[in-house]
């Protein structure tokens, strides 16, 4: 199972390839999402599809409400949660 | 002609059956509805004159409906604005439209807005579920034909003012109610800001007239959540760009909708990948694509479902009773099938931009909207948009005009040139591109020019993709060209979205 670590380098990975334009931008636990990354709504959920796709998992409808989501370490904790249900 | 007296009398026909679904999830009745209205409409009465213009700015689209249909009620002038399109976008709009009120719950206030209020000594009226409204009884005397300022993105970055009647309002929600059938069986889940005129007219108003129960889905965009809750609302109907239909066709998981039966997607061209996409993803869903601009209230053609595929990526034919006319840089009509400006003419027209003559005049010429449309028609008569006359770009629904971005960004030293540019994109409808030739010869990194966009542009116009040039290309006149940049130097690779 992927720790957190693992899952931040990922998330950090796919942000910079779906969103290109945060180049140069500091991508750690606590970056602000929209503030800091310029992610809008539409970039977040191409970013989420990929996360999925990457680790074979699906996040739950309750999960994704948009306003759950301000910084990384709120995508690495639903990954590593969804993760968790998934090899349960 | 006055809109809120046309409303009245439905509310009252439809006074049990549900109007509205509130930010808790309560359903209202048209009854109750009417009665939260008509004290909104007191408060503001008593607080603004004739011809007043009213603010509206809220967190919930519950009550930026509450507000729009109390200022409709009071006889004064609705004036739509949207966190979505940024504080300065607000801000332009105050100074423009100066309201005597504020209606809004946003709670801190942006500096900058307060700032205004306080300059100006706007009033701020809050409008929430619990302040217990009350119907007074006084009946409103019709004394201003001017229903709604519209504010839309223009060229220079200064939104203009569409000044639109109870007049322009009604004539098209006549011809809407002509194609598009609405009764009080349908739920109409409506996902975008009141601030557009297409959500306004289109869903809101359109809604209301006929009775139809309205729910507000005010998350941000996540496909799945939105399936969810139409799927658990059970809403019959839905208005929403191209694009966001599409983000819900691609979803992984199929979710039934059996209670869905319209939708009606505008504000973009209908790409016809997507438009064959939506139809596989919705079987059983009668889709309608339509064309419209603030300036025209804002319908001006409707693609009924029977032809959505016949005729994929037309926008249809004009409503009832307007009128078009593709035109050449000549100003005479083009043959069928010849690529021109698309004219309008018709009562839904505006009477004209909000204290603005000048532009006004460049809009409305001899009595016919020129709409900065390029388009043709085909041999039946069907109009096909092909893209803007003056390269604006539509990039998830919001119009963004490369020459406000440019300007801006060349106010910055870094930048002796910057062109932008929109390019299909299947996210976004169009993405922004954009060329910057750097003022020195230091090296410039991408990641610096997007530190400088972030910096002065507001977050809806940050380019999806940036390129650093020697030199922006250009033609034989030494005209800008606003395209591609063909060989951008190898070394400084372009950053791609």
């Amino acid at each position: 199972m992927a720790d957190s670590m693992e899952i931040m380098g990922a998330v950090a990975s796919i942000i910079r390839e779906k969103a290109p334009t945060t180049v140069g931008l500091e991508i750690a636990m606590d970056t602000l999402l929209k503030e800091a990354l310029g992610l809008d709504s539409l970039r977040l959920v191409q970013i989420m599809v990929a996360i999925e796709d990457q680790f074979g998992i699906e996040f739950e409808v309750e999960d994704l409400d948009p306003r759950a989501f301000e910084r990384i370490s709120d995508l690495v904790v639903l990954t590593e949660k969804t993760i968790g249900t998934v090899d349960a | 002609m006055n809109i809120w007296t046309q409303l009245e009398l439905r509310f009252r026909v439809n006074a049990d059956r549900p109007a509205l679904t509130d930010n808790n999830g309560t359903s209202i009745s048209y009854g109750e509805l009417l009665v939260k209205v008509k004290g909104i409409a007191a408060r503001i009465r008593a607080q603004s004159a004739v011809g007043s213009r009213i603010c509206i700015l809220h967190t919930h689209s519950y009550f930026d409906a509450l507000a729009v249909l109390g200022t409709l009620a009071a006889d004064r002038i609705v004036v739509p604005m949207s966190l979505n399109y940024g504080e300065t976008n607000c801000c332009q709009i105050m100074m423009r439209a100066e309201p005597c009120l504020l209606l809004s719950d946003v709670d801190p206030l942006p500096d900058s807005i307060a700032t205004i209020i306080k300059d100006k000594q706007i009033g701020i009226m809050q409008i929430t579920a619990e302040s217990g409204e009350t119907w007074n009884g006084d009946a409103v005397a019709v004394e201003s034909d001017l229903a709604m300022l519209m504010f839309t993105s223009g060229t220079t970055g200064v939104p203009k003012g569409a000044m639109l009647t109870h007049g322009n309002i009604l004539a098209n929600l006549g011809d809407i109610a002509a194609y598009f059938t609405m009764t009080p069986e349908d739920h109409f889940l409506i996902a975008r800001p009141l601030y557009h005129g297409a959500v306004m007219t289109g869903e809101f108003l359109h809604g209301l007239m006929h009775g139809a129960r309205i729910t507000f889905y005010n998350e941000a965009f996540s496909p799945r959540r939105l399936l969810a809750f139409l799927a658990e609302k059970a809403c019959t109907t839905m208005c929403a760009t191209p694009t966001l239909f599409y983000h819900l066709a691609m979803n992984k998981r199929k979710v039934e909708l059996p209670a869905l039966q319209k939708v009606v997607v505008s504000g973009e061209c209908l790409n016809p990948q997507v438009a064959e996409q939506i139809l596989t993803s919705f079987p059983g869903v009668r889709f309608f694509n339509v064309y419209g601009l603030t300036e025209a209230s804002p319908r001006v053609c409707h693609l009924d479902p029977e032809y959505f595929l016949a005729k994929i990526g037309s926008v249809g034919v004009p409503l009832k009773s307007v009128r078009i006319r593709v035109v050449g840089e000549d100003g005479i009509e083009t043959a069928r099938g010849e690529i021109g400006e698309l004219l309008v003419q018709g009562p839904n027209v505006m009477r004209g931009y909000w204290k603005d003559e000048k532009l006004t005049a460049q809009k409305i010429v001899d009595g016919w909207l020129h709409t900065g449309d390029m388009c043709r028609q085909d041999d039946e008569g069907f109009l096909f948009i092909i893209g803007r006359k003056d390269h604006m770009i539509i990039r998830a629904g919001v119009n963004i005009y490369p020459q406000d971005i440019e300007n801006t960004l060349l106010k910055d030293e870094a930048f002796k040139e910057v062109m932008v540019w929109g390019e299909t994109d299947a996210n976004y409808g169009q993405r922004i591109c954009a060329a910057f030739v750097p003022a020195s010869e230091a090296a410039m990194s991408s990641a610096d020019i997007i530190g400088i966009c972030r910096k002065r542009l507001d977050a809806y116009k940050w380019p999806d993709e940036v390129l650093v040039v020697a030199s922006l290309p250009r033609n034989a006149s030494g005209k800008v060209m606003r395209a591609r940049p063909q060989v951008p130097p190898p070394a400084l690779a372009p950053v791609t979205v």
